[in-house]
């Protein structure tokens, strides 16, 4: 019996130092120990977007695109690229990818044909190029499109290392840039890539060797430096 | 008896500021109620005509007034009119200017390495639809290909034309707006515009060529106040070719830097 009684004070004496609480009344700092700036909560997990539409991780990625060299001066601009991508997670991809150039000559070739008679089709010219290229998906988003729909993107920073090859050889050659992704359907999305080229080539400005009526060099004989090209890709990629 | 008497003392002592702190607290909330119901505005007739498909009442007496509805009932609602798909756009811009700068560099000249600056003041009648002047003055230096074509094959490349200042007003139309975020730990948000403009480019000799530009870039806002923007241009103007002849020129033009937007967003 003196144990209920104990148990029920003890129960009722809880519920009282709770309500007691409750009617605290105000206290009164000193204004010198008042807080004088405010802070954000930190937290240990920070999680943006919590369900995607476009889902990458452990997928495998196929891809198609042209690549315009916008400042190559001398061989055609052009090239046609098909690459492959495993995505390893939400924001890393790796990828092999795989070039055909042109086989022609750019416009201001052309020009310094008809106008000098410099014939660049003696220099060495590429053929085709793997690299592998690893990409970072930094900004994942959507954006609407005259409110009545949305398409979702990814912002991509681009990097890569592989090899061209030229006529006689072939040569290394790394790319940096930013790429962007609008996703039409989660699997489906538009690619745009800019990138700068950096890589090993031959010099096709040889002296006594271009001129119609010099004679025919041959293609090993052309000496190497590094070259500087900005590249701009458009492609079709599909996640699956 | 004394423990006994303590505890019955000790009891009615805690019941009571119990009993206290929630009258307190329910005179509290009689208090907000009170202020609550002096602030509602009070519905007028034009108000309730005006929202002919919604009737404003509380929600106790559209519980009573609606009768029960089924599953079924559902299937024969009517499609919302509008949709908004995303929040409100971070950074308003309808009547605001926006002032740009930023260095800018040509991305398509084998010739030449084109560097420069960009200023832009565009002014934005809505959100989608602006206008903005344009000015991007060039500084250029010889590129390797040029000077070995020069020495190597004996080429006279005074000629070749590369530009030296070019300006452009044109129409801004910014249809895509939307976030993302940053590794999944930050929102950005962003615009995405197209822009028509023509203006004139003037080139190495000094002449000033008629010029037809379009464009395209993002804004990421930072505050709603200023925002990193970047751009892709693409000129086209004609003049004299290197074999001599008059052709169309082309210049792929990159920029990123800062715009800031005046006056202050002080109406949302």
């Amino acid at each position: 019996m003196r144990a209920k009684i104990w148990g029920l004070t003890l129960m009722m004496t809880a519920f009282g130092f709770a309500s007691s609480a409750m009617a605290a009344p105000d206290l009164e700092l000193p204004p010198e120990e008042l807080a004088k700036e405010t802070v954000l909560p930190v937290f240990d997990r920070v999680e943006m977007v919590r369900v995607r539409k476009v889902k990458t991780s452990g997928k495998w990625e196929f891809a198609g695109n042209f690549s315009w060299m916008m400042s190559e001066p001398i061989f055609d601009t052009s090239r046609l690229g098909v690459s492959i991508y495993k995505h390893t997670d939400e924001e890393t991809a790796w990828g092999a990818q795989f070039y055909s150039y042109s086989t022609g000559l750019s416009d201001y070739s052309k020009q310094l044909n008809k106008q000098y008679q410099l014939d660049y089709n003696r220099a060495p010219k590429p053929e085709f190029g793997a690299f592998l290229d690893y990409n970072a998906k930094l900004f994942y988003g959507k954006m609407s499109i005259s409110k009545n729909s949305t398409m979702n993107t990814h912002l991509l920073g681009l990097a890569s290392i592989g090899m061209t090859k030229y006529e006689n050889d072939m040569y290394p050659g790394a790319t940096v840039g930013v790429g962007y992704k609008f996703y039409f359907t989660p699997t489906f999305s538009l690619r745009t890539d800019l990138r700068l080229f950096i890589h090993q080539a031959p010099i096709p400005f040889k002296r006594g060797a271009i001129l119609s009526t010099d004679p025919v060099p041959d293609k090993g004989s052309f000496k190497e430096r590094i070259h500087y090209t900005n590249l701009l890709d458009i492609g079709l990629n599909w996640l699956f | 008896m004394k423990k006994t008497t303590l505890m019955i003392f000790i009891l009615t002592s805690l019941i009571t500021s119990a009993a206290w702190s929630q009258d307190s607290d329910v005179e509290e909330l009689n208090l907000i109620q009170l202020e609550l119901d002096k602030s509602a505005s009070p519905i007028t007739e034009e108000e309730d005509s005006s929202t002919s498909n919604t009737t404003r009442q509380s929600p106790d007496a559209n519980r009573s007034n609606t009768p029960d509805m089924t599953y079924e009932d559902v299937s024969g609602l009517s499609e919302f009119k509008q949709v908004s798909v995303i929040q409100r756009r971070y950074l308003p811009r309808t009547g605001r200017f926006q002032a740009y700068i930023g260095p800018s560099m040509t991305l398509n000249d084998p010739w030449f390495n084109v560097m420069g600056a960009s200023l832009k003041l565009g002014y934005n009648f809505t959100e989608t639809w602006g206008i903005e002047g344009n000015y991007s003055f060039m500084s250029t230096d010889k590129t390797m290909a040029l000077k070995e074509l020069s020495k190597e094959n004996n080429i006279t490349t005074e000629n070749f034309v590369y530009v030296k200042s070019y300006y452009t007003v044109g129409v801004n139309w910014t249809p895509l707006y939307g976030k993302m975020t940053w590794l999944n730990e930050k929102i950005v948000y962003y615009d995405i515009y197209f822009n028509a403009a023509f203006g004139g480019t003037e080139i190495q000799s000094g002449d000033m060529q008629d010029t037809f530009s379009i464009s395209a870039g993002q804004i990421f806002s930072i505050t709603k106040a200023y925002a990193f923007r970047w751009d892709l241009s693409w000129n086209f103007f004609e003049a004299k070719q290197v074999d001599a002849t008059q052709g169309t020129y082309n210049n792929v033009i990159m920029s990123a830097g800062f715009s800031f937007f005046f006056p202050e967003a002080n109406y949302r």
